[in-house]
Formats: structure tokens, C-alpha cells, sequence
């Protein structure tokens, strides 16, 4: 049986220096991940070449750190034009694109568009999770972003929302990711204590684990082929490209 | 014959931007764990520390195979205690209390090194 490989995929990591952010990455290794990625959020009328500069920076940490590090890119936005302008010209540079709103009409068109991986709402409302957006979510094969830093800011009120959300994810089989959404130190959590979260609001042990490694996983294979170019169309894959590539990048270094 | 209830010992390792006296910290989850689970199901619960190190700051909690995700949640969702940041890592699960306090009193390379850094890193940011 092989080891789990877990993974945080919603740090909040924004102005620190490369020193701090090292340190910070030897931190999250120590605590028992193999995998991070931060929330690089876009809004409207910044510089993308801004948010490509600081995903540069985070792998080349990461590689020295030996963390694997997923790009991602979080859009919040309640317009859904916005959004459309947004996924045009970003999808190809990131291996993960979620969408962060509170607004039903953009969560029903994150649903619906192929290139949207993650899905997560900024308000507490339970009305944005209904049985059509969950249905939606679930034969998009999306996944449902949930963090511990909401929950640590009010127990009590999210705590009853998480619990209504895990609820109807598990009746429709929508796959539910759940990061720490930490923006400081002491907010971080080994994986496992992140899982038990979920085991507490009514998952099963194993899908609570798997929503800190495997769910992840699985998207960010399909994406990187994608992004390589080996996956052309859905259901379509390049029988072979895969060992070519490692074939030319062994002689490379040969 | 099938055990029901198999026991755990949890080895809490404690980070913290002070040191502050582990009893305070004791406490703090004792009052904690009535108001995370109600008076009502606190006793469905297993949940018992008993045995505390002040020099490796670990703490070693007696529970059992059920309530073990439930006492990982207890342990999640402290941030604060009397405004001292406080990060309570799980070191390790264990079936004997014997092999938990060796746990609780062995400092490791890798312990010592996640307690700097987490003090650099809270001075830092």
C-alpha cells in the first residue's frame, strides 16, 4: 500500500520575502505534506504578468524546499463576464483555475464551464448550494473547496453550513477539498487534523482523507496532460507522448 | 472476542509563541471540549490527559479508537490561549501509554526544529 501524498491547496500566502516563504514551506514539509499551492487571486483591472511573476517564484521555492508546488489561480468576482475575459487568457498558464463567488448565476456557470476545476462560495449562505448546482458540480466532476480559516472564525455558524454542505455533497457524490486557508503560521494544520474536520461534519474517514490528498491528485494529473499537451481532447490521450518526454529529458541530462 | 473500544494515547506536541504554564492549556481544552460538544455528548467522548511534560512541552491524551477524529478536532480548532498563539501538533498515535510518554519525553532533531521555526516564522510575520 502506497504512503498518501497530501496536499494543501488553499494557502494564502501574499507579501512575504522568499526567506520567510522558504521557511514557511520547510514548516508545511515538517508537518507531513508533499504538495502545496497558494491562492494567487485575480481581480479586476490587475496585471496578470504580476500573478505569472509571483507563481514563478513560489515553484523555484518550493523545488529548493522540495515541496511540489500546484499552480493556481483563484478568480472572485460575482460577474460572470469578468470571469469568461479572465479563464480566456489564464487557463493554459495554471494547473488548477477556481472560482470563488457569491453569486448564484456565476456559480451555476462555474459548474457548467469545462475549464473551471474548483468551486468555492464566499458567503455563508447555504441557498448558493441547492440540488441543481450540486447535480451540476457533480457531472462536471468539480470540487467543492472548503477551509478551516472560515471555520475557525465563527464555529458556530459555519460549522452548521459546512455540516448542510457535506451533507448534500456526499447525496450527489460531489468531491469535497479542504485546505487550511492559512495566511499565518499558527494557522496551519497537519493533514490529518484537517481531515478530522471533515469525519466530524459526517464524512467517512477515508473520503475525509481523501479530500486532503488523492481528490487532488487525481484533477492535477489530468490538468498537467492537458497542459502537456498529451490529453488533446476529453477522452482523446496521446498513447506514448509520456514516455517520449521522459526519454528526451533523461538524454537531456545525460 | 472482539474489543469495542480499543484505547489510543495521543502525543500533543505544543507550539506557542510564549511559554506558558501547559496547566493553563489543560484547562483551556478541558473548557473547550464542554463547549465544542455540549455538556451532553462531552461524555461520549473520550477524552483524559494524563501526562503532561513541561520541558519537551508535550502532552499525552488518553482516548479511544472512536473518539480518536474527535479529539484530532479538538486539537484543530485551537488557535488561542490567554492571547498566546498556540499550534498543537500530533506527533504520533499510539495502543500503550508506555510507548507515548517515550514519545512525549524523547525530543527529536526534527521537533526541536519545527519549535524554532514556528517562533521565527510568528516573530517574522
Amino acid at each position: 500500500m502506497s504512503r498518501r501524498k497530501f496536499v494543501d491547496i488553499g494557502l494564502n500566502l501574499r507579501n512575504f520575502s522568499v526567506d520567510i516563504l522558504e521557511k514557511l514551506l520547510s514548516f508545511l514539509k515538517g508537518l507531513g505534506y508533499s504538495g502545496f499551492s497558494t491562492r494567487l487571486i485575480v481581480q479586476c483591472g490587475e496585471d496578470l504578468g504580476k500573478v505569472l511573476e509571483i507563481r514563478d517564484v513560489l515553484r523555484s521555492v518550493s523545488e529548493r524546499v522540495g515541496l511540489e508546488y500546484i499552480s493556481r489561480v483563484d478568480i472572485v468576482s460575482n460577474r460572470k463576464g469578468f470571469i469568461k475575459l479572465c479563464l480566456r487568457s489564464i487557463r493554459r498558464s495554471f494547473e488548477l483555475v477556481a472560482i470563488g463567488t457569491s453569486s448564484l448565476e456565476v456559480a451555476r456557470f462555474a459548474a457548467r464551464d469545462r475549464r473551471v476545476d474548483i468551486v468555492y462560495f464566499t458567503s455563508g449562505s447555504r441557498r448558493l448550494l441547492d440540488d441543481v448546482e450540486c447535480r451540476m458540480l457533480s457531472e462536471g466532476g468539480k470540487l467543492l473547496e472548503l477551509s478551516l480559516s472560515k471555520l475557525l472564525l465563527d464555529i458556530s455558524k459555519y460549522f452548521a453550513t459546512y455540516r448542510y454542505v457535506v451533507e448534500m455533497c456526499s447525496e450527489y457524490g460531489v468531491n469535497i477539498v479542504f485546505t487550511s486557508g492559512a495566511s499565518s503560521v499558527h494557522e496551519l494544520r497537519a493533514p490529518r487534523e484537517l481531515a478530522s474536520v471533515l469525519v466530524a461534519l459526517g464524512l467517512p474517514v477515508e473520503r475525509a482523507l481523501d479530500a486532503v490528498s488523492d481528490i487532488v491528485w487525481k484533477v492535477v494529473e489530468v490538468n498537467r496532460k492537458k497542459l502537456r499537451g498529451i490529453i488533446v481532447a476529453e477522452g482523446v490521450e496521446v498513447v506514448g507522448k509520456e514516455k517520449e518526454e521522459k526519454v528526451r529529458s533523461s538524454e537531456g541530462t545525460e | 472476542m472482539v474489543r469495542r473500544r480499543r484505547r489510543r494515547y495521543v502525543v500533543l506536541k505544543v507550539l506557542s509563541s510564549e511559554d506558558i504554564p501547559l496547566q493553563l492549556l489543560v484547562n483551556h481544552l478541558e473548557r473547550f471540549r464542554e463547549k465544542l460538544f455540549g455538556l451532553l455528548y462531552c461524555r461520549w467522548v473520550n477524552f483524559r490527559i494524563v501526562y503532561v511534560n513541561e520541558n519537551a512541552r508535550t502532552l499525552v491524551i488518553q482516548t479511544d479508537h472512536r473518539s480518536l477524529p474527535l479529539v484530532r478536532l479538538l486539537t484543530c480548532l485551537v488557535t488561542e490561549v490567554e492571547n498566546c498563539k498556540v499550534l498543537l501538533y500530533c506527533l504520533k498515535v499510539t495502543g500503550t501509554l508506555r510507548k507515548a510518554k517515550a514519545q512525549a519525553d524523547s525530543m527529536g532533531i526534527q521537533v526541536k526544529y519545527m519549535e524554532n521555526l514556528f517562533r521565527e516564522l510568528l516573530q517574522a510575520m
